[in-house]
């Protein structure tokens, strides 16, 4: 195995009530995980089950109550972290969020590109070819010059993305990222995350409630309770229909139909992720050739 | 009978600046009573500006809305009469709550249209019985629940008004499965018990195959198609093309088309697919047998 980017260590997290001092009940309850350099990720779990907490702990937005959590074998739970420390996690960690409308600062979209390498102190040619390139990985170069609020949803996730990549990160991690945009954004923004993961070699943590999303990583790993229920590839982790129901979630359309046909004892294999193959199996099933 | 409907709508927002933008031009859709109706388009496509003619938010510059029979700007000084007859679930509603407690912040709608208390009190309980809530939550502040609860509690305060049209913006955005299905399942109750018209926005193909009746496709601010759901999920191509698409299982369904594989062409909810599948395979079975 690889060397882990993002090792957890028993780490509980649990947020402060209205009382200062006063912990509310944990979040997240004693996980360890490790997750390699490169891999493509996705986090599944119910409205209120951790997922989020997870993210916002990786790029050090919130500190763990309990446990240590290490990126790229440097231990960020440690100390003695300055704050160029924490920033220098946050640029090689950057974080993409639900809504693009609340991620977009600038009024032109090659600026707002420009954004996160300017506050990092990078020389303007450096700046000029970092942001042409980001924008060319996304799909956006044609609308530089552009207005961000004139885009539509999907085009500015990319944007988001853009002023990311800019930065240089190692890892993005994607918070439900494509849950406000229509099926054409969700398309571009999927293929975007995509690309970077297996061109660029950016691991990528995707939070999604979308199980067709979710098909498309290297592995999935289910939240449910504040702990790692379910951890493995997209194959097993939906084969198991009635875990995943248990703890909330759903499965992919295809999958849900042929996982109820083989309880009727049809002869088909609900664990298939491919719709052409499923397709393939089940006309050959119906049509004996 | 139609509930609502819309003749030849024109909007342009920021009209005569160099912002100028057209959101609509000449829409035409009816929505009949007591159905859930869908309507779909892509981001830009004009449903949000749609959405806020139906209760007069915003004015067109052109043609009716029509409410019950009667075009709501026939008295403008009355419009406030549309507000509460046509209810308007915005976007992620919760972030709208304000009371101290759920009931009072359901109770808010009701109050203002000048009810009694008696009344009021019978209305905030039927609105939470709709959506789910215990009655034990109503006496809670809404910032002490979950995401997916102070959604209910949002749209429970817009079903209070018991209005004939109840619009929903992208009810179920950001809920995950049990959430989605709870805030379906009480648009479905209330629509079922009072028998009134719901108008659903959704980016979500496979919730409005689930839970509409009908459905109307809007592409950069025109009407590009309506119907049922299977006139509509039947333009598989044009739908795609239009930044949408159709249910994933819809999409199978073509795939076993293409390989020889009979189905029917008017199946979008894996229910519809499993019955028509065990049909086939049944049907096999028993040739077998025989």
């Amino acid at each position: 195995m690889r060397e882990p980017f993002i090792k957890f260590e028993n780490v509980s997290y649990s947020y402060e009530g209205d009382e200062e001092g006063i912990l509310l009940p944990p979040v997240l309850k004693n996980v360890s995980f490790e997750i390699e350099k490169g891999s493509f990720v996705a986090v599944l779990g119910h409205n209120g089950s951790g997922k989020s907490t997870l993210a916002k702990l990786i790029n050090m937005i919130l500190y763990p109550t309990e446990g240590r959590i290490y990126i790229d074998g440097r231990d960020i739970t440690d100390e003695n972290m300055t704050e160029d420390d924490v920033y220098d996690i946050r640029r090689r960690i950057g974080m993409v969020f639900q809504n693009p409308d609340n991620q977009l600062v600038a009024t032109v979209v090659e600026e707002d590109v420009a954004f996160g390498p300017e506050n990092l102190g990078v020389e303007p040619s450096e700046i000029r070819r970092r942001v042409d390139e980001a924008l060319e990985t996304v799909g956006m170069s044609e609308f530089k010059r552009h207005s961000p609020h004139q885009l539509s949803g999907g085009q500015k996730q990319r944007i988001a993305i853009a002023g990311i990549i800019a930065m240089l990160p190692e890892c993005i991690v994607f918070d439900e990222s494509t849950a406000m945009l229509d099926p054409r954004g969700r398309a571009e923004v999927m293929d975007t995350i995509e690309r970077l993961n297996r061109e660029n070699g950016i691991t990528v943590l995707h939070i999604t409630h979308n199980m067709d999303e979710a098909v498309r990583a290297d592995r999935v790993i289910v939240i449910n309770d504040g702990r790692i229920c379910i951890d493995g590839t997209p194959k097993e982790v939906f084969s198991s229909v009635e875990q995943l129901r248990l703890v909330g979630l759903d499965v992919p359309q295809v999958t849900e139909l042929l996982y109820d046909l083989e309880n009727c004892g049809f002869d088909v294999d609900h664990t298939e992720l491919d719709e052409e193959k499923c397709a393939d199996a089940l006309a050959k099933l119906i049509l004996g050739r | 009978m139609n509930a609502l409907e819309l003749r030849n709508i024109e909007y342009t927002y920021s009209k005569n600046t160099p912002f100028e933008n057209t959101a609509l031009k000449g829409v035409t859709v009816a929505f009949e009573q007591g159905r859930v109706n869908g309507l779909i388009g892509h981001t830009g496509s004009g449903k949000s500006t749609l959405v806020q003619m139906m209760n007069g938010l915003l004015k067109p510059d052109a043609g009716e809305v029509i409410l019950a029979g009667k075009n709501i700007w026939d008295e403008p000084k009355k419009i406030r009469d549309a507000r509460f007859r046509c209810g308007l679930v915005f976007q992620y509603p919760e972030y709208q709550l304000f009371e101290e407690t759920c009931e009072k912040d359901i109770a808010f709608g009701p109050k203002n249209m000048g009810l009694d208390a008696d009344e009021i009190n019978r209305r905030v309980f039927s609105a939470a019985d709709f959506v789910g809530l215990d009655r034990d939550i109503l006496q809670k502040s809404p910032f002490e629940l979950s995401g997916g609860q102070k959604r209910r509690v949002a749209l429970a305060g817009v079903m209070a008004m018991e209005p004939e049209v109840l619009v929903l913006d992208e009810p179920a955005a950001g809920l995950d499965p049990i959430g989605r299905t709870e805030i379906f399942g009480g648009i479905r109750r209330y629509q079922r018990t009072k028998g009134n018209t719901v108008i659903i926005v959704s980016h979500s193909m496979e919730d409005v195959a689930e839970y509409c009746d009908t459905l109307t496709v809007l592409k950069n601010g025109e009407v590009l198609r309506s119907g049922s759901c299977a006139e509509v999920f039947a333009y598989e191509k044009e739908l795609t093309e239009s930044g949408l698409g159709v249910p994933q299982i819809t999409r199978f369904m073509r795939l076993l088309r293409e390989r020889g594989v009979k189905v029917a062409e008017d199946i979008y909810t894996v229910d519809a697919a499993f019955d028509e599948l065990r049909r086939i395979l049944d049907g096999k079975r028993g040739g077998a047998d025989a």
